[in-house]
């Protein structure tokens, strides 16, 4: 977001009460602090007291009470008013010590019955006069009364915060007017005095004021603070608390923004947030934006290790900075482990390009040597601002004559087609990583995970067995009533797994070595992939020596716990050669299916993220499928689909 | 474009009262407004009957077409803005004129002529900024008027004939020149201008901009005044300034008013149509053309041509100025920070806010955007323009400055090519190429087209309309599609080597040239982003350790000497420095509290009479200033890598670290790396170096390769 706007509300330099006088037309009746703007001097008498003669102390009966706290805040007051008197001295040597003529703004101020009920904003040259003119019908002389409340400001300042307020006390006095003749009655007419001071001291002091006018009607006013509006939030953001919220919840907060809250952690996107939370999807977007539009939280992208990441212009200045400096090491480096230099973490951002994912920086730099969280990594290049998500943009090229439309060419297939779609029961690789499992959120309340789950997790060969057939997925969730289609069923389970191995409990220990001082309160313990989803493409014997990787951070101590962390962990090199078994009978396979209505999409205006979370299929199912679309050959290779990276 | 604008209107005052004399568009209306917050469809299911709905959860939600909805939307009625708050006296609602009538005097839901008054202020707030916010109506405008004596002309107690005020952008000196070349060959203006008018009724009139006051919600907090600022600056000022002129020079304003006012008259008693009327006056005034130029050039985001009383005026509005409006993306918060002051000083003060320009610099190059809006030839247009002023020469030299910009020549090539001096003869022309919008400044691109790209997040337009006009252009060529292009070029970042566009596009000679037009074609739509080389210098431990360990043996073999503060006579590896380590703590802290660089040299003379050697030059004297801080916190550095942030003033142990970089190096390459190691910021692209070193991109690439452990390479636009 640009700059911030000011949070500092723009000070008022006068209030003044005018009407549209019987004799003399627009007359000020009112200002504070007096004599700040010229009026002509007054050479009849009106029923208005003379702006000379402003002072004259009139209490009404009923607001003796108000007045003394008018009093307490007034000595305060002296001084910027003092100051506000000199600037234009400074200036004009012609108007001394006025901000402005009445005459000259007169027509605004007390206009034509057209503008009466619409807000107007009229400037000088160095001031700008907020005003709501009102016409009341009656038993006047003239048979209306005219009369207008202003607030006169600097010429430079942003009166946005400032227009309900205005409406509003224009309202109130319309009511007090209409009910008993307040302001045309010589009796309680002179508390407008009153008002119109405690109006200018309240507001410039506390930014708030109440203001008893009579039994019924009082002022109520307290400005906010002007924030623009927050970018639109979309599905795929991942929301990241700038402060630490769960400080902040109060028991009579909005239940869906309490609920929201709590998986706010820098990890979770929107969409799984929803399903997390059990929210409805759109009820969730908004109580995001509503954080956003605090500005508590910002927005980052969804990290798998099938990202691509590039620097952006301000690594520039960026690189030199000290908190840049001093913050980046310790808080991407896993505990326990020693802090590389900055000039090699540097080394390591600026070889984070388009084209090339995490996971094969990764292999390519030896990151885990390094014990460098890679999430943290990237996460904080984002946040700092020198480092960009490079999205993926499929396009669907139209096809060339002589090329068979989805006619899969290959036949054989790579280890990977067993993230195949496929309606048939699906021999599922094992190891399937989590964040896929959250990409495609579904609220895991819907179905009773634990219970239906453990006997699976717990064995240890489970991962070289065949996975469930659909059948017993559906069995292991019965209360579902919509299937989407097998991969759901299949992601199912093995996000099942996942929340197991996640214990449904976001914050783990390994999160507490946050630095404080990025304030980056949330933190989650699993990696959002392993390893092996960014492999879509690569070999097998690739894909083999990378299940080594300690890609995944640390056990967390939530892992330990878990009662499968042990099973889990060390059945993972294993895993290599039963994908490799599984793939077999699928060779010779026709294409696999995809949802039709990724087709429209591909269109080089949806990014993968969206087109993911949206399908909820994670991304090698999705290069799967984008594959069978282009009728690609294999890895990298999609086809008629073209990745354009940016 | 300025999606705000609603219409340009023309008001005057004379002793008979306000008169809005011509409008353009024929009839603005505002967009509605809702007092709340207008509900959202996707969110309106939610408000449906939640008892009913928590009796009946298996049933889901009701089905709940969105059309109904929109049914059930509040539309604002026609004419509901009349009747308002107050709502008697409005006399649209009153009058219960025919409808040709309503169209002739009301506007916006007002009475034409009560807008006019309100329009025209009191004499006093003439001849400065108009502002006035209505409602979500905002009025726009510089009003001017005549002396108390009711004669125009211009303001003889300032400096500057017309306002004093804003006198900076172009069009203002556009008015200041032809005032001039008026003024010198008329007669003197002045009394002559008083005299010639005896009698005018004109008082004041005001060129006023209506815009729809844009919602503040939705961008930061100030930017609408500033983008009220930059039209009023832009668009406002320079009319009236104009106008202005050509009332007091010649009574023009008044009669254009004269003419439209009778036309007007002669329409309404006829019973013409006002459509007929507005078309009349487009035919019978230049005032009228001119609004409907300024208005449609505003809304489609052009450069508006028109004249007005004879004098050619080119306005236009920052093609980015909307962007205030709208809380941008993040990416686009790079785009809008407030770029440097060197760049603010070379484009000038019109051009620095929502252009978005890159920096003007020798090392970039221009292309022309032949795209104008006239004619097919983007030479003809400006000759025919430029062959009016008579200077041949200029012309010439010109048309040669334009047939000679390509993307792969530098501007400072353009100049020594041209034989033109690059700051006061090219970068102006460049300046004035780009405020037309004829030209642009692009990073330059190797005529090989051996030069990294990369793509932007954002394209301006949707890709497939991007395709379309591809294919339109190069599908008989050869090239292929637009997206498998990207996917090459978005691609070629990752690889190893070979990633510039020959290498992973062109691949072959033969088709360069077809090629360059492709390049070209893509960076006029902003769709490739130069990568630049940054490079910067590590020095690791094992250099410091080096270092240190040298030292210290030299240190050693001095360590008899009785004085602690010894140079070092032997440096021909560190000429520059003084023996600090041998320093005591003491004397090493007297140091510090010494000011830096040339401070009280007398202080430091002191100590250093005492030298033996008496070697010590003024140079040293400097450097001893200069290495305290880096001694303090230098300590600490020795025991892991650092970066030397600006090799241009680095510490004395920082050279010592660069010179020992060098050590056992090519001392061809070393003394090129000694040359420009000092360019080696992070900052400076590797255009800058190479202009500024004025090497070759091999020589470059050599000393990169040679001093590969030392330095740290990144590629990011710019």
């Amino acid at each position: 977001m640009p700059s911030d706007g000011d949070s500092f509300l723009p000070r008022i330099q006068s209030v003044f009460y005018a009407v549209f006088d019987n004799s003399l037309g627009p007359t000020i009746v009112y200002q504070v602090p007096e004599g700040l703007i010229a009026v002509p001097p007054p050479n009849a008498n009106t029923l208005a007291t003379p702006v000379t003669e402003q002072f004259a102390p009139i209490e009404p009966p009923g607001l003796t009470a108000r007045n003394s706290s008018t009093s307490l805040v007034s000595p305060s007051d002296a001084r910027p008013t003092s100051r506000s008197l000199y600037s234009p001295q400074k200036r004009s040597g012609s108007s001394t010590r006025f901000l402005f003529n009445f005459d000259d703004i007169s027509k605004y101020v007390i206009p034509q019955s057209q503008l009466c009920g619409r807000l107007v904003t009229c400037s000088t040259k160095r001031h700008r006069i907020i005003g709501f003119p009102v016409q009341l019908k009656g038993k006047y002389q003239r048979n209306y009364l005219r009369y207008n409340l202003c607030f006169v400001f600097e010429r430079g300042a942003d009166l946005s915060c400032y227009e309900p307020v205005v409406r509003k006390v224009s309202r109130v006095l319309t009511a007090c007017e209409e009910e008993s003749e307040f302001l045309s009655s010589p009796n309680t007419s002179p508390a407008i005095h009153a008002i119109l001071e405690q109006l200018y001291e309240d507001l410039n002091s506390y930014a708030e004021t109440s203001i008893p006018i009579d039994r019924f009607n009082s002022i109520e006013l307290k400005i906010f603070p002007f924030y623009p509006n927050p970018p639109p939030v979309k599905d795929w953001m991942v929301p990241l608390a700038l402060i630490n919220l769960d400080k902040r919840i109060e028991a009579n907060w909005d239940l869906t923004m309490v609920k929201v809250c709590r998986h706010i952690d820098g990890v979770n996107h929107v969409s799984r947030i929803a399903h997390l939370a059990d929210c409805d999807l759109a009820l969730t977007r908004l109580a995001i934006s509503h954080l956003l539009y605090y500005q508590v939280i910002m927005t980052i992208d969804i990290f798998q290790y099938s990202n691509m990441y590039t620097l952006r212009k301000n690594i520039q200045t960026l690189a030199v900075e000290a908190d840049v400096k001093e913050e980046c090491g310790p808080y991407v480096t896993k505990p326990g482990k020693p802090i590389p230099d900055w000039p090699q973490l540097l080394h390591l951002y600026s070889r984070l390009k388009p084209g090339k994912t995490v996971l094969e920086w990764m292999v390519k730099h030896e990151i885990h040597e390094l014990g460098i969280d890679v999430r943290r990594f990237t996460s904080f290049g984002v946040i700092k601002g020198f480092l960009r998500r490079v999205h993926r943009w499929p396009v669907l090229l139209p096809s060339e004559p002589g090329t068979p439309v989805n006619e899969p060419k290959r036949t054989r297939v790579n280890s990977l087609s067993g993230w195949a779609y496929s309606p048939s029961p699906v021999v599922l690789p094992v190891d399937l990583s989590p964040s896929q499992i959250l990409l495609r959120g579904r609220a895991p309340q819907t179905a009773p995970v634990v219970p239906s789950l453990s006997p699976d997790l717990a064995s240890p060969p489970m991962p070289l067995s065949p996975r469930p057939t659909p059948a017993t997925v559906s069995a292991a969730t019965p209360g579902r009533t919509r299937r989407a289609s097998a991969a759901e069923k299949v992601l199912e389970q093995l996000r099942n797994r996942d929340i197991q191995k996640t214990g449904g409990s976001p914050r783990t220990s390994w999160i507490q070595y946050t630095d404080p001082t990025i304030g980056i309160t949330a933190t989650t313990p699993t990696p959002q992939d392993s390893p092996i989803r960014a492999v879509g493409g690569t070999s097998q014997s690739r894909r083999q020596s990378l299940s080594f990787l300690p890609a995944n951070p640390p056990p967390s101590p939530v892992l330990a716990k878990a009662t499968i962390s042990a099973t889990l962990t060390p059945s993972r090199p294993t895993l290599s050669p039963s994908v490799s078994t599984t793939t077999v009978p699928r060779n010779g396979r026709e294409s696999t299916p995809f949802p039709k209505e990724l087709l429209p999409l591909l269109d080089g205006e949806h990014h993968t993220d969206e087109l993911a979370v949206r399908f909820e299929a994670g991304w090698p199912l999705l290069e799967q499928w984008l594959m069978a679309i282009g009728g690609g050959e294999g890895p990298g290779d999609f086809g008629r689909v073209a990745m354009i990276y940016r | 474009m300025s999606e705000t604008l609603l219409a340009i209107l023309l008001v005057t005052t004379s002793a008979k009262g306000s008169t809005l004399v011509y409008r353009w568009p024929p009839s603005p209306a505002a967009s509605p407004r809702f007092s709340r917050a207008k509900p959202d469809v996707a969110l309106s299911r939610f408000h449906i009957d939640n008892p009913w709905r928590a009796s009946h959860p298996s049933e889901g939600l009701p089905d709940f077409p969105e059309a109904h909805d929109a049914e059930h939307e509040w539309k604002r009625p026609a004419r509901e803005r009349s009747r308002s708050f107050s709502s008697a006296g409005s006399p649209s609602s009153s009058g219960r004129d025919s409808p040709k009538d309503i169209e002739y005097e009301h506007l916006f839901g007002y009475s034409s002529e009560f807008l006019a008054n309100l329009l025209c202020p009191q004499r006093s707030m003439c001849h400065q900024k108009f502002e006035l916010l209505v409602d979500d109506l905002a009025f726009i405008g510089h009003p001017v008027s005549a002396e108390e004596d009711g004669a125009w002309r211009f303001k003889q107690e300032k400096p500057k004939p017309a306002h004093g005020r804003g006198d900076r952008g172009r069009e203002a000196r556009v008015r200041k020149d032809s005032q001039t070349d008026r003024e010198s060959s008329a007669s003197p203006p002045r009394p002559a201008s008083s005299e010639k008018q005896p009698a005018t009724w004109l008082q004041r009139f005001h060129f006023v901009l209506v815009l729809d006051l844009p919602d503040p919600s939705s961008s930061a907090s100030g930017n609408v005044t500033k983008y009220f600022d930059i039209i009023y600056e832009q668009i406002a000022f320079p009319v009236a300034a104009v106008l202005f002129q050509g009332q007091v020079l010649s009574n023009f304003v008044e009669q254009e008013c004269d003419i439209l006012g009778s036309l007007k008259d002669s329409c309404s008693a006829k019973g013409n149509e006002f459509s007929s009327y507005m078309i009349q006056a487009l035919e019978a005034s230049s005032i009228a053309p001119a609004m409907k130029t300024l208005y449609e050039a505003i809304k489609s985001s052009s450069v508006a041509y028109m004249t007005l009383h004879d004098l050619p005026l080119e306005l236009q509005l920052p093609p980015y100025l909307d962007v205030l409006l709208h809380s941008e993306e993040e990416q686009e918060a790079d785009l809008l920070a407030p770029s440097d002051d060197d760049d603010y000083q070379v484009w000038g003060q019109e051009m620095s806010f929502g252009y978005r320009l890159p920096s003007l610099t020798a090392w970039k190059s221009l292309i022309l955007l032949d795209d104008g809006p006239e004619d097919v030839d983007p030479y003809a247009n400006l000759r025919t323009s430029l062959i009016g002023t008579g200077d041949r020469t200029l012309v010439d030299g010109l048309i040669k400055f334009l047939e000679t910009a390509t993307m792969s020549l530098s501007l400072a090539e353009m100049a020594s090519l041209l034989d033109w001096d690059l700051e006061t003869q090219v970068f102006p022309t460049v300046r004035w190429l780009v405020h037309h919008r004829r030209a642009k400044v692009v990073d330059m691109v190797h005529s090989g087209l051996k030069t990294v790209f990369t793509l932007p997040a954002q394209f301006d337009a949707p890709l497939s309309e991007l395709t379309a006009e591809f294919n339109k252009q190069f599908a008989r060529s050869g090239v292929p599609p637009l997206p498998r292009l990207l996917v090459a070029i978005s691609t070629s970042s990752s690889k190893e080597n070979d990633t510039h566009f020959f290498a992973s596009v062109v691949k072959t000679k033969e088709l360069l040239p077809l090629y360059r037009d492709v390049v070209l074609w893509m960076l006029k739509r902003d769709m490739l982003i130069t990568l630049h080389l940054r490079i910067r210098i590590v020095a690791p431990v094992h250099l410091k350790e080096r270092v240190r360990h040298a030292r210290s043996k030299k240190g050693s073999g001095r360590k008899h000497s009785k004085l602690r503060n010894q140079l070092d006579p032997s440096g021909e590896v560190f000429p520059q420095e003084i023996a600090w380590l041998s320093l005591s703590p003491k004397s090493m802290r007297r140091h510090a509290r010494l000011p830096s660089v040339g401070g009280s040299r007398n202080s430091r003379l002191s100590e250093l009479i005492l030298d033996e050697s008496g070697d010590s030059d003024s140079r040293r004297e400097e450097e001893n200033g200069e290495s305290q801080d880096e001694l303090e916190n230098g300590s600490e550095d020795e025991n892991e890598a650092s970066m030397i942030n600006d090799p241009g003033r680095a510490t004395p142990l920082q050279r010592r670290w660069l010179s020992a970089m060098s050590d056992g190096k090519d001392p061809v390459i070393a003394r090129r790396f000694e040359q420009i190691n000092q360019y080696f910021d992070g900052k400076k692209t590797d255009d800058e170096i190479l202009y500024r070193a004025d090497m070759n991109r091999r020589e470059l690439r050599e000393v990169l390769l040679e001093y590969n452990d030392y330095l740290l390479t990144f590629l990011h636009p710019s």
